[in-house]
């Protein structure tokens, strides 16, 4: 922060975005110009570095801090007071604070907030989002995997007849499972290619809501991709194994 | 090749209990041709079933090859059955969704033998079948015979010692029946072993022996006198 100790009436201190807002050329040549507010003439006597003046939704916008410099000033205009304690501290903290406050301005209530749990609540929408979309997964996998049991099951059925005459022919077990998942295999696979492109847009759709996110990771669509690959694995196994254990000769004696 | 040793199998379903074979002993030698005939439910296709060794006997033994096989896991009687048992079923069991070619080719695909030996040999025994120019064709684009003379060329493909036949000739007019029966007759003089159920007496004249079943149980067995 660079600041001028000298202050005068209308003094501002802004922000960098404030610096480019006005078309000034860097931090330096912007201190000492002046600008009109619907106050007045304002003048700048230092700059400060961004930061994020509302929650993460909103970009970081042109800033103006007021510096106030006398009492009836100060007792009109503010209204709060934050402070920066050591954790831990917070009861003696508040005892303190209230005493002070009621000795300062008796007239107005003591009443505070933690600026942490402040900054939490911008947030609890998508903490919201987070849980519900949690649940709302498993739920879509349970359903996805019992689809997907109940087609493998009517496949291996209908193919009862086929597997039979297969294993009659010295197919092992292992052979049958390979023919039943990689029939699913391909299915998982189209299946990606068609949620993938989706998913990418609802998410950068969703991302676009936030000024400041993080980069999605293509490891992601890999994941979620491998994990509908194990799933379908293990199912058509059980499946597949099912079928296998009847004899085949029992399995061709009646159609 | 061949020797059972009262073989029983029993059924068990919701409570009832069939015995569809019951202490069956008998062999058969290398180069044997023998016909099993018995009314409808006697046994005949269970026994042929625990022969080329689709399923376990409930009691008794089994030896195959020299080899005691009556309780070996389904995953060594896999292995027993592609390399030296060949099948021939009444229906033929041919995968529908498969041509000709890829039919007789699946027992060489189970044995692990090469794409360019697989063609060969898949070629040499369709041309024996007389089925060359159908290699193409799907089973249901196919007369029984043919299916059926299809289902020969899969038997045989691996160059089994021994083929079991379940009816072979059960769902062919006799023309086409006669064919395929002079086939089994032929490979059956070039060494082969052929047990066969049937239930036509003159199917059961290319036999040497026949087999008298009833009730699970071997009731007679004619040996055709030598010419
Ligand atoms: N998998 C099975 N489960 C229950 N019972 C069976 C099974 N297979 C055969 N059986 C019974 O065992 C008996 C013998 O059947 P099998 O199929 O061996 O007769 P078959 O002599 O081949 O008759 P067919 O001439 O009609 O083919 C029958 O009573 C049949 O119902
Ligand atoms: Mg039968």
């Amino acid at each position: 922060m660079k600041t001028k100790t000298r202050l005068k009436k209308c003094l501002r201190v802004i922000n960098e975005a404030m610096v480019e807002y006005m078309g000034w050329p860097d931090n330096q040549s912007a201190i000492g110009k002046k600008f009109h507010s619907l106050r007045g003439q304002e003048r700048v006597v230092g700059v400060f570095k961004n930061f994020n003046v509302k929650s993460l939704h909103s970009q970081r916008k042109p800033f103006v801090l007021n510096m106030k410099e006398n009492d009836w000033e100060i007792r009109y205009f503010a209204a709060w007071v934050a402070v920066k304690y050591l954790p831990g501290s917070e009861k003696e903290i508040l005892a303190f604070l209230e005493e002070k406050w009621k000795a300062f301005a008796p007239s107005r209530p003591f009443d505070y907030t933690f600026l942490d749990q402040e900054i939490d609540k911008l947030y609890s929408n998508e903490e919201k989002v987070s849980t519900l979309s949690g649940i709302l997964t498993f739920l879509t996998i349970l359903i996805a995997v019992l689809g997907l049991f109940g087609l493998v099951s009517f496949m291996a059925d209908q193919r009862t007849r086929e597997i039979g005459i297969r294993r009659t022919l010295g197919a092992t077990l292992s052979n049958i499972i390979r023919i039943i998942t990689g029939e699913f295999m391909w299915l998982v696979l189209i299946a990606n290619f068609i949620a993938w492109p989706a998913a990418y847009l609802v998410l950068s759709n969703w991302l676009k809501n936030f000024a400041y996110h993080t980069s999605m990771n293509f490891w992601v669509y890999l994941l979620s991709g491998s994990i509908a690959a194990v799933l379908t694995l293990i199912i058509t196994s059980v499946k597949a194994y099912n079928v296998s254990r009847l004899n085949p000769g029992s399995v061709l004696k009646y159609e | 090749m061949i020797q059972t040793n009262k073989l029983t199998k029993v059924f068990r379903t919701d409570e009832v209990e069939t015995t569809a074979l019951n202490e069956v002993s008998f062999g058969v030698d290398e180069g044997e041709f023998v016909a099993v005939m018995g009314p409808s439910g006697c046994g005949k296709s269970t026994l042929l079933n625990l022969l080329g060794l689709l399923d376990n006997p409930t009691t008794g033994e089994y030896y195959f090859m020299e080899e005691k096989v009556s309780n070996l896991r389904e995953k060594q009687r896999a292995k027993k059955r592609k390399s030296n048992i060949g099948f021939v079923f009444q229906n033929f069991n041919l995968i529908d969704e498969l041509t000709v070619f890829e039919n007789v080719e699946l027992p060489l695909i189970y044995l692990g033998i090469k794409g360019s030996e697989r063609k060969k040999r898949v070629d040499d025994v369709l041309e024996q079948m007389g089925m060359l120019h159908r290699r193409k064709h799907y089973p249901l684009q196919l007369s029984g015979g043919q299916q059926q003379r299809t289902a020969v060329a899969r038997a045989i493909v691996a160059r089994p010692k021994l083929i079991l036949a379940d009816e072979p000739t059960g769902n062919l007019d006799s023309a086409h029946g006669e064919e395929v029966m002079n086939l089994l007759d032929q490979l059956n003089q070039n060494g082969t072993t052929i047990v066969m159920v049937t239930h036509s007496p003159s199917d059961a004249e290319y036999a040497r022996r026949t087999i008298n079943l009833f009730d699970g149980q071997i009731v007679t067995e004619n040996i055709k006198q030598a010419l």
